[in-house]
């Protein structure tokens, strides 16, 4: 459900970190300077959603508009982060929707480390949330309860209403069993 | 103007729509903003194009709009390409937000008028989200008294399965009932029931469905 | 000789599942594979009419038997009765569940191939998208330029027609022995035998065509 998907237009909004590669007369406004020209060199957040086209070059043999980097949410300091602990980090305050923003910047990008990462993140917390649903308290962050479910993003979160509802059902059916 | 910035309210506001049990207020002003932006955009587009249009290479579409042919080429001016491309990915983004806003409050409409349909073909007009009315645009209000009837008829294509009733596995076949409501007579599929407030009746589950969910009468127990 | 070869083979093989039985497995297998499928799955046509058509007739008895107010059958109605709710449920929520994959992918829809869909399907769908794309046209696509009207556009940066994941992780039991299937790991691609009595999990596009047939079902 690409194109209606809400989660999928929010995560296209979310702001990357651009620099421009020549003069954009028009264009001041994107950052903020109505009626003036977008310097060459100048840098900039624009939505992905904007800023993924504007990484095309309009022509053969002409430049592209703009080069891109990775966003916040994705680079060094939280991957790192993430690498050491992927279970303690709020990845709901990095962004919302954060493992659908890493699919999106690797279809821009190539980064193997970071499929890495993103893949073995989302393993742990998964486990750690499959664990937490069914009654257990959970690995490591045993004592720190409310603060793994608060920051779960937006998948995380319905895997874990999607797990706990899952075991409530079994639960309801076993005893209903029990009624014969 | 940040591009973009009131698309991005109108996707905030379709996001808090699913977990709503009544749709909200239509968001008259966005969606117009939204839409006075998109005809400014495509204007610009036109009048930055129009230098490198001429009156020789008119042609017309398949739906009667005339079409100027632009001899532009991007690799000459970069720049106004991108100022271009600026402006119709903007469009699209726009077109993309309002159908997604619209669409989501449709998507609840429908399913409201999926579940709330009497059980039987024979009763009166089918419900409507009365609640909901002063919160639907004219618009809105047609599609789904239009929606409504389609359903129906779908429902009547497929005369002994009710459609549109309870897609939840039946449990009993019969159930008792008491009346809490005074309906008078109720016709069933097997013939006719007088429901007087307070009285009690050994029913089947299937013809008074529609009465439990709306608060008419409630099951007392169950049967086999 | 008076009693056919045929007659004499009959009496002593294997009591034979009655037409209707078979049908009902058949239905609540179609049942499941639609709710379980991502993908909408060809319309079992002549299924659904037997089906449909016994149940009208079903009804009918009931009636008659009803009609007769003898206070000895109602045991016997409540037996009907249940059964005939059962038949109503599956067939009503098989229908449903089509329904709303066809509302969610509704241009993909349309382009399937035509035992995917039933004439009735098929008419619904284009009423249904008609009237949206009115109530479109008349809150705010109007005011796009005619380029940019459409409902069915793949040429922007993601396109306007919505198709299930084929890659969605389906569970499905294998019904009788149909070959191997390619499973992608973290090390590669190795091959797996779908051997009858198999559950397995799997990507749907790598059992569709075998859902389709008939030797795999979803669970």
């Amino acid at each position: 459900m690409s194109y209606y998907s809400l989660p999928q237009i929010q995560t296209d909004a979310q702001k990357v970190p651009c620099t421009t590669l020549l003069p954009l007369p028009h264009l001041g406004h994107l950052s903020g300077n109505p009626a003036q020209t977008l310097e060459k060199n100048t840098s900039l957040s624009l939505p992905l959603w904007l800023a993924e086209m504007l990484l095309i070059a309009p022509a053969p043999n002409t430049p592209a508009a703009i080069t891109m980097d990775l966003p916040p949410p994705l680079q060094h300091r939280v991957v790192n982060a993430l690498k050491a602990n992927p279970v303690t980090l709020d990845l709901r305050a990095q962004a919302p929707h954060f493992y659908a923003l890493g699919a999106r910047m690797l279809e821009l990008f190539e980064d193997e480390d970071l499929v890495e990462v993103l893949l073995e993140t989302f393993r742990t917390r998964a486990v750690e949330i499959a664990d937490r649903a069914s009654g257990g308290v959970g690995g490591r962050a045993a004592g720190d309860e409310g603060g793994f479910l608060l920051g779960l993003e937006d998948g995380e979160k319905r895997l874990w209403e999607a797990s706990r509802e899952g075991s409530a059902s079994v639960g309801k059916w076993l005893a209903g069993l029990g009624k014969g | 103007m940040s591009l973009g910035d009131t698309s991005q309210k109108l996707i905030e506001s379709a996001a808090r729509i699913s977990s709503l049990p009544t749709l909200p207020p239509y968001a008259t002003t966005l969606v117009r903003a939204i839409t006075r932006e998109s005809r400014d955009l495509e204007r610009d587009i036109q009048s930055l194009l129009s230098p490198y249009r001429s009156q020789s290479s008119q042609s017309q579409t398949p739906g009667g709009d005339t079409q100027f042919k632009s001899s532009f080429n991007p690799a000459d001016d970069p720049a106004l390409a991108t100022t271009l491309m600026v402006n119709h990915v903007t469009l699209r983004r726009n077109k993309r937000c309002l159908l997604a806003y619209h669409r989501t409050r449709i998507a609840h409409l429908e399913k409201s008028l999926w579940s709330g349909l009497p059980l039987t073909q024979s009763s009166s007009a089918p419900s409507n989200p009365s609640s909901q009315e002063s919160n639907l645009t004219p618009s809105e209000s047609l599609l789904a008294s239009s929606l409504s009837s389609l359903y129906s008829q779908l429902g009547a294509q497929y005369p002994d399965i009710d459609l549109l009733g309870s897609i939840t596995p039946p449990r009993e076949v019969y159930v008792e009932i008491r009346v809490l409501r005074e309906v008078g007579e109720v016709q069933t599929e097997y013939g006719s029931l007088v429901l007087g407030k307070n009285s009690v009746h050994f029913v089947r589950l299937s013809d008074v469905e529609g009465l439990i969910r709306g608060g008419v009468v409630e099951v007392v127990g169950e049967g086999g | 000789m008076d009693t056919d070869i045929s007659d004499i083979l009959a009496s002593v093989s294997s009591p034979t599942v009655h037409p209707h039985t078979l049908d009902l497995q058949a239905l609540t297998r179609a049942w499941v594979n639609e709710r379980s499928a991502p993908e909408l799955l060809p319309y079992p046509a002549d299924l659904i009419a037997r089906v449909s058509g016994r149940l009208s007739a079903q009804i009918l008895k009931i009636e008659s038997l009803t009609s007769t107010n003898n206070p000895g059958l109602k045991s016997t109605l409540v037996i009907y009765q249940t059964e005939l709710e059962r038949v109503k449920f599956l067939l009503r929520s098989y229908l449903r569940a089509r329904i709303a994959k066809i509302d969610a992918y509704p241009h993909h829809s349309l382009a399937l191939p035509a035992s995917h869909l039933s004439p009735l399907e098929k008419q619904y769908t284009t009423h249904h998208q008609s009237l949206l794309s009115t109530h479109y046209h008349t809150s705010f696509l109007s005011a796009f330029p005619a380029s940019l009207q459409r409902l069915d556009d793949t040429t922007g940066g993601v396109s306007m027609v919505d198709r299930p994941d084929e890659d969605t992780a389906v569970f499905c039991r294998v019904l009788r022995d149909c070959g191997g299937v390619d499973v992608q790991g973290t090390e590669g691609t190795a091959q797996v035998e779908l051997r009858r009595g198999d559950i397995w999990v799997l990507r749907w596009r790598d059992v569709r065509g075998r859902v389709e047939e008939g030797s795999v079902e979803m669970i």
